[in-house]
């Protein structure tokens, strides 16, 4: 959470248009949702990736990690779709006798877990390219031009920010735990860890306390209004999303893997 | 009451706890000085910022600001906390946006300025806390001394007749302190009638014209900082030390080696230089 937001506010593309780096990114999504070809799906994920790897250069490694987190759902989600129970006398690629049922991969099912994983990797690569390049303040941008409720931009905000001030607090009291021997035994730690759940919200509560204060004393009356941002959009950048357009186009004429 | 932007009668503050945070407390602040609440821990100095500006309302009491008396309509409140600005001593508290340009442009945005007006304040704000360059820089990953200007720069931005720090160099080091203070002094010179609370009477004996001393929610002592720091009484019962300074210059006036009739001296050069003499 915390890397991607240091590789938003440190990438090459921090300064473009949102608008951009949004239609690139529906762009993708878009053509994952009216399709289901798996020679796109795999052209997305590969296309994003060497975005992400080689112009953003992400290190090799957190990008692995990344893809893993939704892998760890995917993968056993995929698996018992490809997964189901057959007639016995079916032709099916793999059969296993279990009591009176009988399970089994058929092409059909395969196809269709090879389909689903393709293209759900291609929508999350497409995503992280997103997060990867856009720091908050754009997403916020691109929310209230969306026409978003300002209510809910605005919590969006809010939460954003509080994660950082959560996350410091927690990590104060870690540290002042650990030095007083909080974590130094399995007894330990659990009293610790309970006692730094129950100090977060106190200290939680007392800030926002505060925070509300110092809203005020800003002449806060309930809406959070935003300095209009201005970008600038960049000719090379709609060409390139224009030929990323016309290349999946292309590619809907090759034929389906199975 | 012309020269004085606030005034308080006896005004009492008691926390919801049963902490009695201000007793009677009756003061007049003079218009356009630079002015130090000075007081212990407790003493009643960030309660009392808060009733200036609104956000708590004194059980008994008044408050005159700009010798009209304090309402508590919401129309009154946004007059009043458009001309009085508070930088909260935990910038961590005040800093609510994704970037610092954000954060700035929050207070101007909430006073319905156009957007070139509020640019303009957002550039000179942030010039003057020489935070240029900064504009983009998520808020989280700032510095302490940078939140701590971040935090001035979006008050100043609402360019308000009174500001108010409270323990402005607080957990800052002598460099961030050091700048602060002298962004107080310049704000100070353009007209604008600059607050501080601090516990330390060094600061405080160093940069304010008038000094406030408050102990236990009460006035204790007001006035010229000379006068108030002589009396060490006062500062006994403050709970404070006279500043180093003017221990030092009493010392050289008793031993005979300044003579009786000069001011006390308010910077260390002032100091060296009366020695020479």
């Amino acid at each position: 959470m915390f890397m991607l937001d240091w590789y938003a506010h440190h990438s090459k593309l921090r300064f473009a248009h949102p608008a951009e780096k949004a239609s690139f990114v529906l762009l993708c999504l878009g053509r994952m949702a009216s399709g289901d070809l798996e020679a796109i799906s795999l052209a997305i994920v590969l296309l994003q990736s060497i975005i992400i790897l080689f112009y953003l250069r992400i290190k090799p490694r957190f990008y692995v990690k990344l893809l893993l987190m939704p892998l760890a759902f995917l993968i056993p989600g995929c698996l018992a779709v490809a997964l189901e129970t057959i007639p016995a006398q079916a032709g099916a690629m793999l059969i296993m006798p279990l009591g009176s049922l009988t399970l089994g991969v058929s092409h059909d099912s395969l196809s269709l877990a090879v389909n689903i994983l393709l293209r759900s990797l291609a929508c999350v690569s497409a995503l992280y390219f997103l997060t990867l390049t856009t720091t908050f303040t754009q997403l916020g941008w691109l929310l209230r031009k969306a026409k978003i409720p300002a209510g809910a931009a605005e919590l969006a905000l809010l939460t954003y920010r509080f994660i950082f001030v959560l996350a410091d607090t927690a990590h104060s009291i870690y540290t002042s735990q650990s030095t007083r021997l909080g974590y130094s035994s399995w007894r330990n730690t659990l009293r610790s860890l309970g006692s730094l759940a129950a100090g977060l919200l106190i200290k939680s509560l007392d800030r926002s306390r505060l925070m509300y204060a110092a809203l005020l004393s800003r002449c806060h009356e309930g809406a959070f209004p935003s300095l209009e941002m201005h970008y600038r959009f960049s000719l090379r950048n709609w060409l390139l999303i224009g030929g990323v357009a016309a290349a999946l186009l292309a590619l809907s004429r090759i034929p389906p893997f199975f | 009451m012309g020269s004085n932007i606030i005034e308080t009668k006896g005004i009492v503050f008691t926390y919801a706890d049963g902490t009695k945070a201000l007793s009677e407390l009756t003061l007049t602040l003079p218009a356009g000085k630079r002015i130090a609440v000075l007081g212990a821990n407790g003493s009643g100095k960030t309660t009392l910022f808060l009733c200036l500006n609104g956000i708590l309302r004194p059980q008994k009491g008044e408050i005159f600001f700009a010798g009209e008396r304090l309402r508590y309509d919401k129309k009154s409140l946004h007059r009043l906390r458009s001309k009085l600005g508070i930088v909260f001593q935990d910038p961590e508290v005040q800093l609510f946006a994704a970037n610092v340009q954000q954060e700035v442009a929050f207070g101007p945005l909430n006073l319905g300025l156009p957007e070139k007006e509020v640019r303009r304040r957002v550039r000179q704000a942030l010039t003057l806390t020489g935070m240029t360059g900064l504009e983009e820089k998520a808020t989280h990953m700032l510095s302490y001394g940078q939140k701590k200007q971040a935090a001035i720069a979006s008050v100043l931005a609402m360019e308000p007749d009174v500001l108010i720090g409270d323990e402005p160099t607080a957990w800052l080091d002598q460099s961030h302190a050091g700048k602060v203070m002298e962004l107080f002094h310049k704000i100070s010179k353009q007209g604008t009638t600059v607050i501080i609370s601090t516990h330390d009477t060094d600061l405080a004996f160093s940069w304010a014209e008038e000094i406030i001393l408050l102990g236990n929610g009460k006035l204790l002592g007001i006035g010229p900082a000379e006068a108030v720091f002589l009396d060490k009484g006062l500062l006994t019962a403050a709970g404070l030390s006279r500043p180093l300074l003017l221990e030092i210059f009493i010392l050289l006036k008793e031993r005979g080696r300044v003579t009786n009739e000069v001011p006390a001296p308010r910077t260390l050069e002032a100091l060296a230089c009366l020695i020479k003499e």
